[in-house]
């Protein structure tokens, strides 16, 4: 007589209890992925109109949030620092040790995407014709050309013509990933200073692959890293079999101004610079969109520049323009 | 009496009455004037003031706010709103009392939507004219979802942005210069005949914009945190407009020479604290901007010869001295005009005000009341206007239980001395 292998039947007792704590952990998951960017807490940046654009934030080293605020009327941005605990905002002539600071590409609109490695000590770059570039305390060496060319579309920090993504994300396997040509992923290993087109591509529309390019980018908790596109579209690309998962859009309106995780869940802002910033909430485990509201105040409708997220789960947020703000939204409970 | 004859009367009365009572009114302001406005005055229930009343044409919802001018010519131009649907500009005739309509909005743009969220269903900003004539207007949604702003962003068929128009009275023609900014109402409203611009900001994300006429172009000057229903334009083409909620002790100034917009922080000299007026007007000098609409009734004066750029601020570029002055109910207070006498003249829960500048008294006029509907008790009132031979002007919302429409109220005898 032959057995076929069934699957082990619970008895009601364990289909009790498991109902039982999947009912709990429900609703927490839930609420968890339908909870916004709020309360958003606005911090005090003392600076005048015109001279308050917030154009990067980034983690430092010492754990406080570092940033670069930009002039309407100079090609002159500055260095600022929020205090992790305090939440206050300074301007600072500089960004902590170790990390590597040239001041054109940060300051004076060279870099349209930039990160640091680990170290610290070097730094990558797209610049505004879409190159590579690695700076270090030496200099700035140009690793290889990334975007190509599209059809003449302005943008903002752009000029016609490139197709330049505005994130750089590093990988589970300290490579750096961006996109460039129509769409094409890139992957810079700088141990062997190999750069490489992959044929994973950003999702576009057929015949809008010349605006596939990386708007922000967040490494997620299962080792993929997840992106926004210029079109909109949110994705997961895995380094380690190169495959790219479109989970679609969120919103109509095109650009996804940023990307951070927290507790698991992708949490984001888009919008258009005309258009007006509206969150949202992404759960990898579902593949559901949470869409939230107006992104800042009711009062306040300027375009999102930049999401980060501190050591302690705080999200800090920064909006562009004559009145740029900087926002902070609590770690929950 | 021409503008400049107005105000060279204006200025030698004030001069005059400054000699005379200079140093006793700088000790009074901090002694005497203190205790004066020490609390707000209540209406003058037993004073009224006749005018007559006249419904604006349907179809409309009413709040066309401050989109209220008389010309010349004795036309007084309406804007109205119509919520989801087209709104229309109307003319009033001061000789024949005839209205004529001359703007339905989405006839002359040639919008084929039936209304909702994307109409453009509102005249709100400042009905301006021209030296030569012209009537400018301009349109902003007609919707209260202020919140989420379903319209912006998300949908092909969006509120496609708010029109300028520019009616010519000599030909009648009405012709669309387009719309300003994506997506974005139009509000405010000045003219600057010399440099032939308009100033406008945009609603919702309150930008300031700057139209060349002749050019055709359009200037976005970034944000401005402020959403002033009246604006102010000096001699030198300076626009003026208080700004609001995080920065609300500023006032906002665009510069014509710079071509760049400054925020000025307010410098308050007399009792009470700066609140940003809704009604703002300049005086006929030039050199100050009275307002009104304070929680504690002051009446101020902003001293556009105080202002002082400076580079050690660490939010604004410089500042301006404001003076509450007087003190008038703190009512509601949404419309105000300078009349042709120099006096500033205001509604407030359904009286009529007067602050003259040189003795610096805000007096109660009484309730406004109407000879030709002794029904209806005129209360809440938006858009005031002032014709050269006196007559004020102002639209006034529906009164409930009074059955009173939409109107407009003419209010005579406030012409300035021969």
């Amino acid at each position: 007589m032959t057995h076929r292998a069934t699957p082990p039947r619970l008895g009601r007792r364990s289909l009790l209890l498991l109902t039982a704590t999947l009912a709990m952990l429900a609703p927490w998951k839930a609420a968890h992925a339908e909870a916004p960017l709020e309360p958003m807490e606005k911090l005090e940046l003392m600076l005048r109109p015109d001279e308050r654009s917030v154009e990067r934030l980034f983690t430092g080293p010492d754990g406080h949030i570092y940033g670069v605020v930009g002039h309407a009327y100079e090609v002159r941005g500055r260095f600022i620092r929020i205090d992790a605990d305090t939440h206050e905002v300074s301007v600072v002539e500089a960004l902590p040790e170790p990390l590597v600071q040239p001041r054109e590409p940060l300051l004076e609109g060279g870099a349209v995407a930039w990160t640091w490695d680990a170290t610290g000590r070097a730094a990558y770059s797209l610049n505004e014709v879409g190159q590579l570039v690695r700076h270090t305390a030496d200099g700035e060496e140009t690793i290889g050309q990334v975007a190509g060319t599209r059809i003449r579309e302005p943008d903002r920090h752009i000029p016609p013509g490139y197709q330049v993504s505005e994130a750089l994300v590093w990988g589970p396997d300290d490579n750096l990933y961006t996109a460039g040509e129509e769409g094409h992923v890139l992957r810079y290993d700088p141990a062997s200073e190999e750069l490489e087109q992959l044929s994973a591509r950003l999702p576009f529309v057929r015949g809008r692959h010349w605006w596939a390019s990386l708007d922000a980018a967040a490494l997620g908790p299962d080792g993929r890293i997840y992106g926004g596109t210029h079109d909109g579209y949110i994705f997961a690309f895995d380094p380690e079999t190169e495959a790219i998962t479109n989970f679609g859009k969120p919103l109509r309106q095109h650009r996804i101004n940023g990307l951070v995780f927290r507790d698991g869940i992708l949490y984001g802002v888009g919008g258009e610079e005309e258009g007006l910033a509206r969150s949202f909430a992404f759960d990898p485990e579902t593949h559901g969109f949470t869409l939230h509201g107006l992104t800042v105040g009711r009062h306040e409708f300027a375009p999102v520049s930049a999401l980060v997220k501190d050591d302690a789960d705080r999200i800090y947020l920064g909006t562009r323009g004559r009145l740029g703000e900087l926002y902070v939204v609590p770690a929950e409970p | 009496m021409s503008s400049g004859s107005l105000k060279r009367f204006v200025e030698f009365r004030r001069f005059a009455t400054r000699v005379v009572a200079g140093g006793v009114f700088g000790l009074g302001l901090t002694v005497g004037a203190v205790g004066a406005l020490a609390e707000p005055p209540p209406l003058d229930e037993q004073r009224t003031i006749e005018g007559m009343g006249y419904p604006i044409p349907e179809p409309h919802s009413q709040s066309g706010y401050t989109a209220l001018t008389a010309a010349d010519d004795g036309w007084v131009y309406v804007g109205t709103a119509y919520y989801g649907d087209s709104a229309r500009v109307v003319r009033f005739n001061a000789d024949s009392k005839a209205w004529e309509e001359i703007v339905d909005a989405h006839a002359v743009s040639r919008y084929d939507i039936k209304g909702g969220l994307n109409a453009q269903g509102k005249f709100h900003a400042e009905i301006v004219i021209g030296d030569d004539g012209v009537v400018w207007l301009a349109t902003k949604h007609g919707h209260e979802e202020f919140i989420n702003r379903p319209e912006y962003g998300e949908t092909p068929e969006g509120y496609p942005g708010g029109h300028l128009y520019a009616f010519d009275p000599a030909t009648g023609e009405v012709r669309d210069h387009g719309i300003l900014k994506h997506q974005e109402g139009l509000m405010g409203g000045d003219i600057d005949n010399e440099r032939r611009r308009l100033y406008y900001w945009s609603d919702p994300k309150q930008h300031f914009l700057v139209y060349d006429i002749d050019q055709n172009e359009v200037h976005d000057l970034g944000a401005l945190r402020a959403r002033p229903r009246y604006t102010a334009i000096d001699p030198q083409g300076r626009v003026f407009g208080p700004t609001r909620g995080d920065r609300a002790g500023h006032v906002y100034m665009y510069d014509p020479d710079d071509h760049r917009v400054y925020d000025l922080r307010v410098e308050l000299e007399g009792p009470g604290q700066w609140s940003p007026p809704y009604v703002f007007t300049l005086s006929a000098d030039g050199d100050t901007i009275y307002g009104a609409r304070h929680p504690q009734g002051y009446i101020s004066e902003l001293d556009l010869t105080s202002i002082e750029m400076r580079d050690d601020l660490d939010t604004a570029h410089g500042t301006i001295t404001a003076r509450h002055t007087a003190r008038a109910h703190p009512g509601n207070k949404r419309s105000g005009v300078l009349g042709a006498d120099g006096n500033f003249y205001f509604a407030n829960d359904g009286h009529v005000f007067r602050y003259d500048p040189d003795t610096r008294e805000a007096e109660d006029l009484g309730q406004v009341t109407l000879a030709n509907h002794e029904d209806w008790r005129p209360h809440h009132s938006q858009g005031a206007a002032a014709a050269p031979d006196g007559t004020l002007y102002f639209k006034y919302l529906p009164h409930r239980g009074s059955g009173m429409p939409y109107i407009l109220v003419e209010l005579e005898g406030f012409a300035a001395p021969e």
